[in-house]
């Protein structure tokens, strides 16, 4: 049996494993005693492997390209060379007729890794001639990114993931690391055997609550109250640290004058809290020797998701519970590379290592190195992910090129999303698994899965670490960086990398940052943490030491808000709250655990609604009832999951099901700042089925039709090729 | 001779149900399907695995007319061929820790088919007998939130208690003295 070192593709935790091949297929998972993991692995770690190996139990994986000759048509098998000829061709149409503003590209925050991100950035910046790259970043924690850097200066955890269990007080906001990053939840446990205190503060009853020394049920949508609360609270009862404030934040006073109204007992109303409760808490956090807060989805996935990210950055400044190593600002990112995405450059306005587009000598630095004039490289910000729909409305989009995305499943108001993607001019999508997204296509482009190449991922705490192949890619996927490579010599822009070590040490040279973090150095277990600019120094497992911020004079900034109600509230026909979250088992559009036997064996649609027993009682719905969730968008057939555990009024239903789609009821509506969609409220109604024989067989019928349907839009690849009469069918 | 099973801490879990998935995957699957043997129960203020404590006097074992429960030493085990599906051991079990499954069996003569006859299948856990590491569970709970309790380990943890009792007891009566 051979074993691989990889890092796991689901949260972005980091977890170090090994895969297990025998003949050529990956068989099982080992743990490996990586820095965040140290031998622990969570369920989709050790039974998330087998997808790999094409299993078939949701959707195909992708074996050959395919293109759309014409709109309508079915999809057909091509050569390597036709398919991106074809592509090339297309894609300079559209930007001679329409300008190279009018293609838009996102990048893959899943498995394909570091290096063949930043390749796809450089083909969208040097070759087509825009910013319009994002990364679903935009979708979940675009707004802890774009607060950190105006408070803080750096868009990423300031502690690291094995610091959080040391620290004295962990208090989550909005975040609920057991169904998200069950290694994290891990440390919090270990923090509370140590002697810490557990502050949650969340409407729902989560794991974490149970073993919380303090439990603030606030409620939903009312974020940004209790956050400026929690401020005005730390400085009316003298718990700031005024001396840090003097030497090391800025904009106090003005900050002030708007926080002052935000007395605990002022906002009762809205967050429903106890002003009391609020006090404890505050004191709590405040008075430990280092607290840490942590916060997730519940934050940024809110119409003032920024602002409140920037009043967590305020509160641990004022506090001074910041800047060292168990003290400081911990939000978890979702995606294994998602905090890579962002380091990569996959967004509009920053190239690789958080370097400013709009900054001609950056700008001029990566010409140079780029080997194209100055003029090429635009400096203008480009399109957001959460732009492309009335950016295609407009006609301001006409190309799209996706990368290992299914938009139409994580994105919000799908059926609206299903439109824009149908009304693009050309449409390419690289992925592995034939998904609701990629059906679309005129072009499918079959990338290699993690297992199947080489790179360097970034976990969520500004870790680098390098994950290996262990098999190889099947039929005729390729590595997406040679695909990006070629489609852009093609495109009169030529690349030749020969492997991604080479593309990583461009990365390097690009990016001062990351200059440390060499593929010797992350060799095996071993790891970087940016920022880490000498290869022979450490990196930097704390941001901020001695309150040296990351912004241009040293210091934080306080940016004040006023809380603001959230855009669509319940009324009569629509009384309930629909706030979307996050399956333990199943990661991102499912297309990968859902061809996993456990994983999907655990479970599988339609997924469930969890509700309060009193708004199912009312309902006449009891727990396991299939039901109809319905809000002003779309109305999709769920189960409900009535527990105690769900606040009254919110219901909740998990992103991941493709039948019990959450993402066919929630509405478009996105914070101004970031471009992040409110996937955390919104109205809807939920009614009971009163033949539930008939209605399990539509659900399993739905099912059924849904997974045919992307076979047979897969099937055509299977079809020999005419030219080439060595291909036999597969 | 103790019984010997799985429990869990609920201090220590966090509901994230990977006991459930090793358990699944460490078995056979049933007609092609992995089915957990033990369920992660969740109240509002409790999470926790719940499986078969292998009791040293079995409601299940009394309850089966068929004997198709019984001791292998301190565990409680199955002889699948003489389970009838009759769901005397489920209703017995307090725990609720047994399951029975409908299975599809076909018997084929010259590779045709004669008869396709639905046969019951007990689901309780068997603390992994046959992984020489023990129980995947076990040694897959990443808050090392389940352990394996038997006559050893009751043995050290009551002696832990009576020795934390006499300790107390040394503290009362000095106080009681003081007093």
């Amino acid at each position: 049996m051979e074993k691989h070192m990889a890092v796991c593709p689901y949260c972005g935790a980091g977890c170090k494993l090994d895969l297990l091949v025998q003949n050529g297929k990956v068989v099982g998972v080992e743990p490996l005693n990586g820095i965040t993991n140290e031998g622990e692995l969570c369920l989709k770690g050790y039974y998330g492997f087998d997808f790999i190996n094409d299993t078939n139990i949701l959707v195909p994986r992708l074996l050959h390209p395919m293109i759309r000759r014409k709109k309508g048509q079915p999809l057909e098998r091509v050569s390597w060379d036709e398919a991106l000829d074809f592509t090339a061709k297309k894609l300079q149409e559209i930007i001679d007729k329409y300008g190279p503003e009018s293609v838009m590209l996102t990048g893959s925050s899943r498995g394909p890794g570091n290096e063949a991100n930043f390749v796809m950035q450089k083909f969208t910046r040097a070759c087509i001639g825009n910013n319009n790259i994002d990364n679903c970043a935009r979708t979940c924690h675009g707004p802890s990114v774009i607060g950190l850097m105006d408070a803080v200066g750096s868009g990423a955890m300031s502690v690291s993931i094995p610091n959080m269990e040391n620290a004295d007080v962990i208090m989550l906001f909005g975040y609920n690391p057991s169904a998200s990053h069950p290694i994290v939840a891990r440390r919090i446990v270990k923090a509370k055997e140590k002697g810490a205190k557990i502050i949650v503060c969340d409407p729902r009853y989560i794991e974490t609550a149970r073993i919380a020394d303090l439990y603030l049920p606030l409620k939903n949508g009312s974020n940004l109250a209790m956050m400026n609360a929690f401020c005005n609270i730390a400085v009316n009862e003298g718990l700031i640290d005024k001396n840090f404030i003097d030497e090391h934040v800025s904009g106090f006073d003005e900050w002030w004058e708007t926080i002052k109204n935000y007395t605990p007992e002022s906002v009762q109303d809205i967050t429903g809290i106890d002003p009391e409760l609020a006090r404890q808490a505050v004191r709590m956090f405040a008075t430990a020797d280092n607290s840490i807060i942590g916060w997730g989805m519940g934050v940024t996935q809110q119409v003032q998701g920024v602002m409140v990210v920037h009043t967590i950055a305020a509160f641990a400044c004022i506090l001074n519970q910041i800047g060292r190593d168990n003290a400081g600002l911990a939000p978890v990112r979702g995606q294994n590379n998602v905090q890579g995405s962002c380091d990569m450059g996959m967004w509009p306005s920053l190239y690789p290592g958080y370097q400013k587009v709009n900054d001609p000598a950056i700008r001029a630095k990566f010409a140079k190195a780029w080997n194209v004039p100055e003029e090429k490289l635009s400096l203008k910000e480009g399109f957001k992910l959460t732009d492309l729909p009335h950016a295609v409305r407009e006609g301001k989009i006409k190309a799209f090129y996706n990368f290992g995305e299914d938009g139409l499943q994580t994105e919000p108001d799908s059926i609206d999303m299903k439109n824009v993607l149908e009304s693009l001019e050309f449409y390419i999508s690289q992925d592995i698994f034939m998904t609701q997204s990629t059906a679309l296509a005129d072009v499918v482009l079959p990338g290699s899965s993690w297992g199947e190449h080489d790179g360097v991922f970034s976990a969520s705490d500004r870790t680098f670490q390098r994950f290996t192949a262990a098999v190889s890619p099947p039929g005729e996927a390729r590595h997406d960086w040679e695909i990006f490579q070629d489609l852009s010599t093609r495109m009169g822009y030529p690349m030749h990398y020969n492997n991604t070590e080479e593309i990583w040490n461009e990365v390097r040279e690009l990016c001062p940052n990351f200059y440390g973090a060499t593929y010797e150095r992350m060799e095996g277990l071993g790891y970087a943490q940016w920022p880490v600019p000498k290869v022979d120094e450490p990196g930097a497992t704390t941001l901020y030491k001695g309150g040296q911020f990351n912004r241009p004079d040293k210091k934080a900034l306080l940016i004040p808000h006023d809380f603001k109600k959230p855009t669509e509230e319940p009324d009569d026909q629509y009384p309930l709250i629909l706030c979307t979250v996050r399956e333990v088992g199943h990661y991102s559009c499912r297309s990968m655990t859902g061809n996993c036997q456990a994983l999907s064996g655990l479970a599988d649609e339609p997924g469930y609604i969890t509700m309060h027993p009193d708004d199912a009682a009312i309902r006449g719905i009891q727990d396991q009832q299939l039901v109809w969730a319905f809000s002003r968008r779309g109305k999709v057939i769920t189960r409900a999951d009535v527990t105690e555990r769900c606040n009254k009024g919110t219901v909740y239903m998990t992103y991941q099901w493709w039948i019990g789609k959450c993402n066919d009821l929630t509405m478009h509506q996105t914070d101004p700042l970031s471009g992040t969609p409110e996937d955390k409220f919104s109205a809807c109604q939920v009614e009971a089925i009163a033949d539930q024989v008939c209605a399990e067989n539509h659900m399993q019928d739905l099912y059924a039709k849904l997974k045919k349907r992307l076979a047979d839009e897969a099937a055509p690849q299977n079809v020999a090729l005419k030219s080439d009469p060595s291909m036999v069918a597969a | 001779m103790g019984n010997k099973f799985i429990a869990g801490n609920p201090n220590l879990c966090i509901g994230c149900g990977t006991c459930m998935a090793a358990c699944m995957m460490e078995h056979p699957p049933i007609d092609g399907v992995p089915i957990p043997r033990l369920a992660l129960i969740k109240t509002r203020q409790t999470s926790v695995p719940i499986s078969c404590h292998h009791c040293q006097d079995a409601p299940c074992v009394a309850s089966c007319p068929e004997q198709a429960l019984y001791y292998e030493g301190t565990r409680v085990e199955v002889r699948e061929n003489r389970c009838i599906g009759c769901s005397s051991c489920v209703l017995a079990c307090p725990y609720g820790a047994i399951e029975i499954v409908l299975t599809t069996s076909t018997k084929t003569i010259g590779g045709v088919v004669y008869q396709n006859s639905r046969k019951p299948y007990v689901l309780k856990c068997d603390l992994c007998v046959s992984k020489p590491e023990g129980p995947a569970c076990v040694s897959t709970c990443l808050t090392k939130s389940l352990k394996i309790v038997d006559e050893a380990s009751i043995k050290t943890s009551t002696q832990d208690k009576r020795v934390k009792a006499a300790q107390a007891a040394e503290i009362a009566a000095s106080q009681f003295e003081l007093a």
